[in-house]
């Protein structure tokens, strides 16, 4: 079999064996053949206009909510390396309640032009004061453990850019949350209606009772898939701002900090594989007190511009099309992509997606599908990394140090060989 | 390809993908825990952690079965809200409606195909934590992906079970809340009680849950 075709069944083939995976923190929508192909998908507007419901939130008056939803946005305006900035263009043209919701959403939804005295606006906020609309949208009862809900929709192409040209967020208020948890609720979800993925950084951080140590949680990402530590998440981390500064580049972007590309291979060193996570971690500085491996890290996904869904055999949608999303240039599939590093010492390894993100919590392109696969070797469950001699059976912990500048990329000696893995995937398919 | 091939198909391919000293637990814990794809779907919610106790006492139906069907399809009367249809056959409702089928119908976000594809698969078992239908027909299962739940069943012929977060936290202070509630768990229940994630057993799952259900409802 050639290598051209193995990869194309491998692909396939890879989205069936499953267990998670994901993409860092990218894109949520990559283009696909129809759009620009491997584009990410952004607001082209800026600064960003949006408008906010009439009713309260909560226990904060309307206007307390409008201040929160603004110092939310300002968590992202404010990042130096991207360019995005938001103004509020008023209120949308009627309190969202249970009564109006659907037809709301309806029209935003359907991406016609919207009638002027309607309710619904281009980027509309809306406050479920009473969790009421979760509840409707959800079912009764919902809303007790729903925090939210947000996305970029009316997604459009020319030969330029992949964008979105709506959106809308539907904030709980339901128990009266406090304002640092309904903040961290608004920048994780403004963060996705600005076109974000989730992203694992820290994954210790899911254990019972939160990050082990102040250093997991500085390093947390406000795009974690799932509420950890509010306070920690009401501000964006270093791999929060990587991905925003992506995708809404300032010119400082490129200038002030570095990049590592690369891909992870199977373990015969030729064969790509999408659906792994791949972090490069600040070297710990001895001299401090603070774990700056945990507190300064970026994460991509291994493919995370290809599709997650590459003509799979397996129809267990009837009557669904394949995914319109994603790159179909299979030079792309285990390719991953760390930007915004400052300039320092950095360690590259790659690791397993947490079982617990899946779907609605998933991270990257076969995350969404409730795809993830463990790390293959025995002796690296929990990951490994970027080694000087790279190989298919080096130790999990060998690692090597890379100087990352600004403005500078490192992209070769980048490629991660998995350890463990069937050496052609003809032999995976097959085997016992 | 029908789906006993593709169950068939998933378990040799994540095998061959699985450490070798994985134990058949581990094994059949990831499995469980990720195997037979779709889910839930709303794609972009966050979620508070909520535990079992919780499930059992505020869902209105709790319904264990094979999906039959699942239809794609506008809200009645909002056509671009999209949702999608489900029809189980059902093996056990442990609350709610008697009947051999349960139909209900989930709002799965704007985009058709990520959400959609995050659905329901035909032929695959689960077990659902659901609350009653909103005014406009609509129900997701209790915290979306925590209260779906898959069964998956191992080579000895043993059913497990894992919801769509691989069971994490699903379990936290469950044997206090029952102990408060001066419910008793057996040594079964109380073992389930405490694991901290992965698959555990059906049998042994259904049984903590009967007794979480007599939980007060609206704590």
């Amino acid at each position: 079999m050639s290598g051209t075709d193995r990869i194309r069944r491998l692909v396939p083939l890879l989205i069936i064996a499953a267990v998670i995976p994901a993409q860092g923190e990218g894109p949520l929508f990559v283009g696909g053949p129809l759009d620009n192909e491997g584009v990410p998908y952004r607001w082209t507007i800026n600064p960003l206009t949006y408008w906010t419901d009439l009713g309260n939130l909560g226990g904060l008056t309307n206007t307390q909510a409008n201040d929160l939803v603004q110092e939310a946005l300002r968590a992202w305006q404010d990042i130096p390396t991207a360019s995005m900035n938001f103004t509020r263009s008023g209120a949308l043209g009627a309190d969202v309640t249970i009564s109006n919701w659907a037809a709301v959403v309806n029209a935003i939804e359907g991406c016609a032009p919207l009638d002027p005295d309607g309710v619904a606006r281009e980027r509309s906020i809306i406050y479920d004061t009473t969790g009421d609309i979760i509840d409707e949208v959800f079912g009764p009862g919902n809303s007790d453990s729903i925090l939210g809900f947000a996305t970029p929709t009316c997604l459009t192409s020319d030969v330029v850019t992949n964008a979105f040209t709506r959106g809308y967020a539907v904030m709980n208020g339901k128990n009266n949350p406090s304002a640092t948890e309904l903040k961290a609720v608004m920048v994780h979800e403004f963060g996705h209606m600005l076109g974000l993925d989730h992203s694992q950084i820290n994954v210790e951080c899911l254990g019972f009772f939160g990050c082990p140590d102040n250093d997991s949680a500085a390093g947390l990402p406000t795009m974690f898939p799932i509420l950890v530590e509010a306070g920690e998440m009401t501000s964006p981390s270093t791999d929060d701002i990587a991905g925003l500064s992506a995708l809404y580049p300032d010119p400082s972007f490129t200038t002030t900090t570095g990049r590592i590309t690369g891909r992870i291979l199977f373990s015969d060193g030729l064969t790509p594989t999408q659906g792994f996570n791949v972090v490069a971690r600040r070297v710990d500085d001895p001299l401090t007190t603070a774990d700056e491996s945990k507190r300064t890290a970026v994460s991509s996904s291994s493919g995370f511009l290809f599709t997650g869904d590459n003509g799979t055999p397996l129809n267990l949608y009837p009557g669904l099309s394949p995914s319109p999303y994603g790159s179909r240039n299979q030079d792309l599939i285990g390719y991953y992509e760390i930007l915004g590093l400052p300039p320092g010492f950095y360690t590259v390894e790659v690791e397993a997606y947490d079982s617990s993100f899946t779907l609605g919590s998933g991270v990257g392109p076969l995350g969404a599908l409730g795809i993830v696969f463990p790390m293959p070797s025995a002796t690296c469950p929990d990951g490994e990394f970027l080694s000087a001699d790279e190989s298919n059976d080096d130790l999990c912990a060998d690692k090597t140090t890379l100087t990352v500048n600004a403005g500078g990329q490192i992209s070769t000696g980048t490629d991660i060989i998995l350890n463990g893995t069937p050496p052609r995937y003809d032999a995976w398919e097959s085997g016992p | 390809m029908d789906y006993g091939r593709l169950s068939g198909l998933i378990l040799r391919t994540m095998k061959s993908f699985l450490p070798t000293r994985a134990t058949p637990c581990s094994f059949l814990a990831l499995v469980a825990a990720t195997a037979l794809l779709p889910v839930a779907a709303m794609g972009e919610a966050l979620t508070r952690p909520i535990n079992l106790a919780f499930l059992a006492r505020r869902a209105e139906i709790i319904v264990q079965g094979r999906v039959l069907e699942t239809r794609h399809e506008g809200l009645p009367n909002y056509p671009n809200i999209r949702t999608v249809v489900v029809t189980l056959e059902v093996e056990r409702m442990w609350r709610g409606p008697e009947g051999k089928r349960y139909t209900f119908r989930q709002y799965v976000g704007p985009h058709g195909w990520r959400q959609a594809k995050a659905g329901y698969a035909a032929g695959e078992r689960l077990l659902l934590f659901l609350p009653r239908p909103s005014s406009y027909g609509l129900s997701s299962p209790l915290g979306l992906e925590q209260g779906h739940f898959r069964i998956v069943r191992n080579r000895l012929g043993e059913d497990l079970i894992a919801n769509q977060f691989g069971n994490l936290g699903l379990f936290k202070n469950v044997p206090e809340t029952a102990e408060r509630a001066g419910l008793r768990l057996d040594e079964a229940q109380l073992r389930v009680a405490s694991t901290p994630r992965g698959a555990v057993p059906l049998r042994d799952f259904t049984s903590l849950v009967v007794r979480l259900m007599s939980l007060p409802r609206n704590e």
